[in-house]
Parts: C-alpha cells; sequence; structure tokens
C-alpha cells in the first residue's frame, strides 16, 4: 500500500488531531486523493478520528490501525474530489 | 491552497465542523471585504469578519468616537473619543487577528464617489447609519456586481438583508425611494438597543462568510425583521424589480439628498 502523506501529531489530543487530520485530507481529496498517513500518541483519537470523519461531506475510509510502542498510524483513504 | 498550522489552530473550532473545512477557510482568506461605517454594526460585523479569517477588511467612516457611542461600539474606549473610528478599529482588528488585512478609509461616501471606492471586493457589509450613504452603496453595489449585506437598527427593532447582483432583490427594489427628511427620526430623537446592534451586525457577517466561504445563506430576497420587545424573528418575502432604478433593465442614478446627518438611522 502506497502511503501519500504522513502526518505526524504526537503531542496534539482531541480535537485538534481531529482538525489537523481532517484539513489534510481535504488537501489530499482535492488533489487527486491518496493514502494519509496519521501519527498520534492520544489513545481516544483512534476511535474521535474515524467517528468524526464520518460526519464529513467527503467519504473518506480507515483502512488500518496500527499500534506501534506508545503511538498508532491511522491509514485514511482520500478519494478524489472536484473543487 | 494551504492553511499554515497556526491557522489551522486558531480557526480550529469552525474547521471542525461538517460543512466547513480547508476549502471554505481558504476562500475566506483570499476575500477582499468592504464595511462600510464603522459603528454600532460596523462593530460587530468587522470583529466577525476579523475572527473568522476574512483576509482582507477595508473599514470605511470618517467619524470620530463620541462618547455616546460607548453603549455599543464595543471597539472603543472613553480615552477613543474624538479620534477617528476606522483608524482606530482597524488597529484593534488587526490586534485581534494579525494573520489577516484590515485598513481604514476616512473619506466620506457620496454617490459620486462610492462606485470607484467600492470596486473591486467580494462582498460589501453595510453598517451605514444615514439614507443618502445607504442608497450610494446600494446603487454601486448594484452597478459594481458586488454582493451586499445590509443591516439597520432604530430604536429596538432591526432589520437584515442579503443582496445578490443578478439573482435577488435590492434595496432600492424594497424602498425605491428615500423617506422625506424628518419622516424617520433620528437616533438622537429614537435611541437605539445596543444589543440589537450587536444581534443584526453578526447576523449581517453570518451572511457574509458563509457566502464567501461558498455555503448557503437564508437572507436572499428575505427582509429579516427582529423586534427586541417581543423578540420575534419575522422573515418577509421580497422580490426583485424589473423597474428598480439600481439593479434593473436600465440603471438610473438617483442620488438620495440631505445631509448624512438630518436623517441617521443606526449603523
Amino acid at each position: 500500500m502506497e502511503i501519500t502523506e504522513v502526518l505526524d501529531i504526537k503531542g496534539e489530543v482531541c480535537p485538534n488531531t481531529f482538525v489537523y487530520t481532517k484539513i489534510k485530507l481535504e488537501d489530499l481529496a482535492y488533489s487527486g486523493g491518496g493514502i494519509l498517513k496519521v501519527i498520534i500518541d492520544h489513545p481516544p483519537a483512534c476511535e474521535n478520528i474515524p467517528r468524526s470523519l464520518k460526519g464529513e461531506k467527503i467519504n473518506y475510509e480507515l483502512l488500518e490501525v496500527n499500534k506501534i510502542g506508545n503511538t498508532y498510524e491511522l491509514l485514511i483513504k482520500a478519494p478524489s474530489v472536484e473543487d | 491552497m494551504g492553511l499554515s498550522l497556526d491557522e489551522i489552530k486558531r480557526y480550529s473550532r469552525q474547521l471542525v465542523l461538517p460543512d466547513f473545512g480547508s476549502r471554505e477557510q481558504n476562500r475566506l482568506k483570499n476575500a477582499k471585504v468592504a464595511v462600510t461605517g464603522a459603528g454600532g454594526l460596523g462593530c460587530p460585523v468587522s470583529t466577525n469578519l476579523t475572527l473568522a479569517g476574512v483576509g482582507e477588511i477595508v473599514l470605511f467612516d470618517m467619524d470620530e468616537v463620541d462618547l455616546t457611542n460607548l453603549n455599543r461600539q464595543f471597539l472603543y474606549t472613553p480615552a477613543d473619543v474624538g479620534k477617528k473610528k476606522a483608524e482606530l478599529a482597524a488597529k484593534r482588528l488587526s490586534d485581534l487577528n494579525p494573520e489577516i488585512n484590515v485598513s481604514a478609509v476616512t473619506e466620506m461616501i457620496t454617490y459620486d464617489n462610492a462606485f470607484d471606492l467600492l470596486k473591486g471586493f467580494d462582498a460589501v457589509v453595510d453598517g451605514t447609519d444615514n439614507f443618502p450613504v445607504r442608497y450610494a452603496v446600494n446603487d454601486a453595489c448594484a452597478v459594481n456586481k458586488v454582493p451586499l449585506f445590509h443591516g439597520a437598527v432604530l430604536m429596538f427593532e432591526g432589520r437584515a438583508i442579503s443582496i445578490i447582483p443578478g439573482e435577488t432583490a435590492c434595496f432600492r427594489c424594497i424602498f425605491p425611494e428615500a423617506p422625506p427628511a424628518g419622516m424617520v427620526p433620528t437616533c438622537r430623537e429614537a435611541g437605539v438597543f445596543g444589543s440589537m446592534t450587536a444581534l443584526i451586525g453578526s447576523i449581517q457577517a453570518s451572511e457574509a462568510t458563509r457566502y464567501l466561504a461558498g455555503m448557503d445563506i437564508g437572507l436572499k430576497n428575505t427582509l429579516l425583521v427582529i423586534n427586541a420587545d417581543t423578540m420575534d424573528f419575522q422573515k418577509i418575502n421580497i422580490h426583485k424589480r424589473e423597474d428598480c432604478t439600481a439593479c434593473g433593465r436600465e440603471f438610473i442614478p438617483k442620488p438620495v439628498g440631505g445631509t448624512v446627518c438630518a436623517d441617521r438611522i443606526e449603523g
């Protein structure tokens, strides 16, 4: 699986974790789509980010959640969307 | 495209909204807005636009701060009495949000210069306090095809309407002529309820912000009338007039006479 971009937001907590992820995913969606890897160390964000993304107009897809030590990696797919 | 991390954090509480994101925030960032009047309406209008992240705001007001302004014009303090409102407001708004550009024009808007002064904006938000300037702003926006977000307050009543050129009725479609001087009580005679200016100004700013962000707005072809006595919100349907001298088939210049102080209604 090819990762298009990586967003390292260790140290951030909700709701900022969601905001940074949302903005990055939108930029990705409007520029042809791709897969975003989000790196976080705030465990509640693992559930909150995917849940909040369901309320967005753009249909994002959560592909994987991996726990690596004290951090988590979320792989999220952004479709290509016309601006 | 492209918001800085600081911008994302600053605007995060609006960026989390379901219908609002980076595209909408960037549209605001790239927008240039004129606010006519830096008084009772201009203070809440310009403050809200500033905090929302509208990239360029130009404040038009020729007046100086008076002690009687301070029951509603919250950008000023007693120490500001006698100083130019637009310049003070521009400085305070720049302090509130250093990410944007706010500038001041202290030249008086007239029917002769409005068409040039209000050119090149993505929107005009009107908080003027008299009929000659209000009609000049309306006619200039109609001719220049600039969206206009109008508001007015007198006593405990406030009104607002959003005007999109080529699509909706304009101010002159509803009120083709200004009332004769003396028909409308002046602010000094009638008074202005400060909370109502804050309410109407915030409604104008909400409409302008949503429009600039590319979102739907609620006051197209609709005059909103709010009365603080009962807190009734009344929406009145209005219609574009083909014979309107500002936005109809043919533009006919119709300056409104009288001095700007003769028939003040709060802006």
